[in-house]
């Protein structure tokens, strides 16, 4: 009966977690293998370093490496930086802040690719935007924004979709923060951004970390916001993994199982960057 | 262990999927074609892998559906995706793909006798009247041409008169230079854009072999001066996302010359998606022409249905119909010819596209060394 | 002395509020005002420089885009595959959602870590790898690459929403059921089910909506002729351009699961309402 009830919790954890750890086993131990393996021009497959060199060797997979952790910085602490302080401000219900809430909500609600065609749509040639810029006199012909080499239309995309799931998951942890304790603090004499300083901000610290490092993963992980929206002089690096498989015949599959590779390790070294970072910011301004 | 089996697998599947190819072959080449009517009435179904126009074919192909009593299915995926599931699952005995279309010089990138069924020549009731050299291959009548098509510059009439178009590479860089941003074409996503960087290539690069498929780094570097070509001028150009995106920003006025295929246009014009004021014109200095062809994979489950529906898509009528909507270049002899965009006097500028994979190593290198440096 | 203050932080609210309309309006209204309108252009009518606004405007282009793009045959699709993930998904994670909910063991706080890992993993590369994953394997089936795919992927999301509303279940209740002596199917009827069911409801459409939204798997595993909704909307913003078309698939997209996804929330407002009452 003991032995049993300790097993239970145990057998119960199979049928979910089971499939979630196998399938994670396969493909990354698939994305490794393939990694360290090559096939020459005759079909033959060996164990080789040879897709690292390759890779590694290569300025246009730097350049797609260096890109992904931009957009996946900016993309997820403008969002948080966007989102903190709506949260903070719809802490406490008011009349209205339902409505805002839920607005702020909307774009979870949108397919990314519909986000990605409805910001083409309005930046383009005939686009809202350069019809009211022409339309005002801002502008004397409509300007090309569609794919800007400066991928200001991607960092927009990101954050207007990732902004909304920062604020979800910051306002849980924002509203949180107890009353009394933050009457404490001002009975103390501590302002406004003392309080928020020392008080709110490390309080919410994890939350703030949970959404950076969601949105960093999601962001630098990104495909179709880049294809659809993204400069044309530049791949992301999904972009760039799945052109390595289709451009390379025998060898494609080995080139982009270590772009693959270098992405998993950008996701969670840049997300452990990130969440470092803030955890030191957040002490610092604490203090 | 894994390994070992699904190797295995493929190995005995392969020669299976390639001993079943001319089994059949002779079953169905010892019918007459109303036998192979019948058969393929019999098979009920097929998929049909073509990569544009997949919406209005569908429209299309209902013709032959209530004349044959045969469903079509149509797939949505893109040609390099197609492309690869055909070579994907070329092991398997039986594929998903019962007729697919290709474009004229693909047949040169693998061996048409070992993924193919046929040769269709015989099989096809005016087998012998069609096209089977295309694009400079001759895939011996495995792959009859359904759809003829030339590159060329399309303009926006309201913006650009006829009188300013650039027709040498020196009128171009001029033009360029006066205009900065108003020229566009695609890397991805369709070949208008890579037909016009093959012809810049050929008209800068002369000592290079175009007609010989064969790829080599040293052939590669060859086109070191093309590649200057287009990096000193990469401030006046715009890369569009595709084929269909240079239209749509031509027509919105955005551009004053897109690179583009004269049947897209023509198409799009003739439903109305795209202003009358977009024309084309093949420039002095040459742009590729050429066309799609269809054949029938050798694992194909429904190999009578494929070849009625073939017979169906490049007979005179439709080739005739396909002139009138899509405006292509009809491929059976019988047909109308086409009443195209391009002026006549300019069709003598058309080229062949350079071999294949030397020609996709163009495109492959060009934005390696341009559009990604 | 009090009342100055809160006046100011009315109008200091009344302001942002409109704030956050203007914004709405210009993020989300206005581009979907825009998406309406391109979807509504005639199609032998085109909306081309130099017009400003469409000449003509019709409702041709949806009767065209539902009878000849292929949409009707991805919507089966992709309704089929996301109903077969929501049941399956729902299925595995119940037992383990018992498990985080309502059981206290020892490794729960690492297992409820591992449970999150396919969030941690950039969805490209588990897509790209997952489908050699599939033909090591030999699996052909699209519908069952897909589903298998989705399934393994959304469990996180339903095992964290079962566990939440088993963990709203009142241990009070069941042990006051049980001590008048009702038969465990009573038990589960009066104490688990109540609190139980909206949270179901509310997983089973979430995972449905993830499903039918999911991306990189779909178009992976399903290139090139299975086609879900969303693959069809990436190929009408790629390959196959055409700015009208994408605005009517587009929509086509976004209107059904906005609605179930306001169900859903409801549902899931409800299961909170139940559990906080549990608590207070």
């Amino acid at each position: 009966m003991n032995a049993r009830r300790t097993l239970t919790p145990y057998l119960l954890l199979i049928p979910g977690l089971a499939p979630i750890l196998v399938l994670m086993t396969l493909v990354i131990g698939m994305a490794l293998t393939r990694s360290v393996t090559w096939t020459d021009v005759s079909g033959n497959v060996s164990l080789s370093l040879e897709a690292w060199r390759t890779i590694l060797g290569q300025d246009q997979f730097w350049r797609a490496f260096f890109y992904s952790a931009r957009i996946g910085t900016l993309g997820a602490l403008i969002s948080v930086v966007l989102a903190y302080p709506v949260a903070l401000w719809l802490r406490r219900p008011f009349p209205g802040s339902g409505l805002v809430s839920s607005l702020i909500k909307a774009p979870i609600l949108v397919h990314g690719l519909v986000a990605a065609f409805l910001y083409v749509n309005f930046v383009s040639f005939q686009g809202f935007l350069n019809v009211a810029l022409v339309g005002l006199g801002f502008a004397a012909r409509p300007i090309r924004m569609q794919n800007d080499p400066y991928a200001i239309g991607v960092v927009i995309l990101q954050v207007w979709k990732n902004m909304p799931l920062a604020y979800l998951i910051l306002s849980g942890s924002v509203s949180a923060v107890s009353d009394d304790l933050l009457n404490a603090a001002r009975d103390l004499g501590v302002g406004t951004l003392g309080r928020l300083r020392r008080v709110v901000l490390p309080l919410t610290l994890r939350s703030l970390q949970a959404a950076l490092i969601l949105i960093f993963i999601g962001a630098a992980g990104d495909y179709t916001f880049q294809a659809v929206a993204g400069p044309t002089n530049i791949n992301s690096m999904a972009q760039f993994m799945v052109r390595m498989e289709v451009d390379n015949g025998l060898q494609g599959w080995s080139l982009s199982a270590v772009v693959a590779v270098m992405l998993m390790g950008l996701s969670l070294f840049g997300a452990i960057a990130l969440a470092g970072l803030v955890q030191v910011l957040v002490k610092r301004v604490g203090r | 262990m894994l390994k070992k089996v699904a190797l295995f697998a493929i190995a005995a599947a392969l020669p299976l999927a390639i001993a079943q190819g001319p089994v059949e072959a002779k079953e169905l080449s010892q019918m007459s074609w109303d036998e192979i009517v019948a058969q393929a009435k019999k098979e009920g179904d097929i998929t049909w892998f073509q990569w544009y126009y997949q919406d209005r074919f569908r429209e299309d192909i209902k013709a032959f559906e209530a004349e044959y009593g045969i469903k079509v299915t149509i797939s949505n995926g893109d040609y390099k995706a197609n492309q690869d599931k055909l070579l994907a699952e070329k092991s398997r005995p039986e594929g998903d793909i019962d007729v697919m279309s290709l474009g004229g010089s693909a047949l040169n990138t693998f061996k048409p006798e070992e993924v193919f069924f046929g040769p269709l020549k015989p099989l096809l009731p005016e087998g012998s009247k069609l096209r089977y050299s295309i694009e400079g291959v001759d895939n011996k009548g495995y792959a009859p041409a359904f759809w003829g098509n030339q590159t060329g510059i399309a303009y926006n009439s309201a913006r650009i008169s006829e009188a300013e178009l650039p027709h040498t590479l020196d009128d171009f860089v001029a033009f360029m230079k006066k205009n900065p941003g108003e020229f566009g074409f695609n890397t991805e996503n369709g070949g208008s854009g890579p037909a016009f960087i093959e012809s810049v290539a050929r008209n800068v690069a002369k000592d290079v072999n175009y007609d010989d498929g064969k790829t080599t780094p040293e052939k590669l570097s060859k086109l070191a001066p093309v590649w200057d070509w287009f990096k000193a001028n990469q401030a006046s150009y715009v890369i569009t996302a595709s084929n269909a995106d240079s239209v749509t920003r031509i027509n919105s006025g955005e551009f004053k010359l897109v690179a583009s295929w004269e049947d897209l246009i023509a198409s799009l014009q003739r439903k109305g998606e795209v202003s009358k004021d977009i024309k084309l014109y093949v420039p002095d200095f040459g742009m590729p022409g050429g066309g799609n062809v269809l054949a029938i994979p050798a694992n194909s489950k429904h190999k009578a249905g494929a070849l009625v529906l073939i017979n169906w898509l490049t007979s005179a009528k439709i080739q005739t119909q396909f002139a009138k909507t899509y405006g292509i270049a009809p491929q059976n002899p019988d047909a109308d010819s086409s009443v195209g965009l391009v002026p006549a006097s300019q069709r003598k500028f058309s080229t062949v596209w350079a071999a294949k994979p030397f020609g996709d190593d163009i495109k492959k290198t060009f934005i390696s060394k341009v559009t990604l440096n | 002395m009090a009342s100055p203050f809160p006046r100011a932080e009315r109008w200091r609210n009344r302001l942002l509020i409109l704030l956050a309309l203007v914004v709405f309006f210009l993020a989300l209204g206005l581009p979907f005002a825009m998406a309406v309108l391109w979807s509504l252009v005639d199609p032998s009518h085109p909306w081309a420089y130099p017009n400003v606004l469409p000449p003509v405007l019709s409702f041709r282009r949806w009767v065209e885009i539902w009878t000849t793009s292929g949409l009707q045959q991805a919507l089966v699709n992709s309704y089929m595959v996301a109903t077969t993930v929501a049941v399956s998904a729902i299925l595995l994670a119940l037992p383990t959602a018992y498990a985080f909910g309502r059981l206290e063991f020892r490794g729960k706080a690492v297992a409820q870590m591992l449970t999150l890992l396919p969030l941690a993993m950039p969805l490209f590369v588990l897509a790209m790898f997952y489908v050699a994953v599939l033909s090591r394997l030999g699996i052909y089936s699209r519908f069952l690459g897909i589903a298998i795919g989705h399934t393994f992927y959304f469990l996180p999301y339903a095992i964290r929403l079962l566990t939440v509303s088993f963990s709203g279940v009142r241990q009070d209740l069941i042990d006051a059921a049980r001590d008048l002596g009702a038969s465990r199917l009573t038990v589960f009827r009066h104490a688990y089910l109540p609190v139980l069911k909206p949270g179901l409801l509310a997983a089973l459409i979430i995972v449905f909506i993830l499903s039918i939204e999911e991306f990189a798997i779909s178009y992976l595993v399903g290139a090139p002729d299975f086609t879900t909704v969303p693959t069809i909307l990436f190929s009408y913003l790629g390959y196959n351009f055409i700015r009208p078309s994408a605005a009517a698939v587009s929509l086509i997209l976004v209107v059904p699961n906005v609605l179930l996804m306001l169900i859903a929330e409801r549902l899931l407002k409800s299961t909170g309402a139940s559990a906080g009452s549990g608590k207070g």
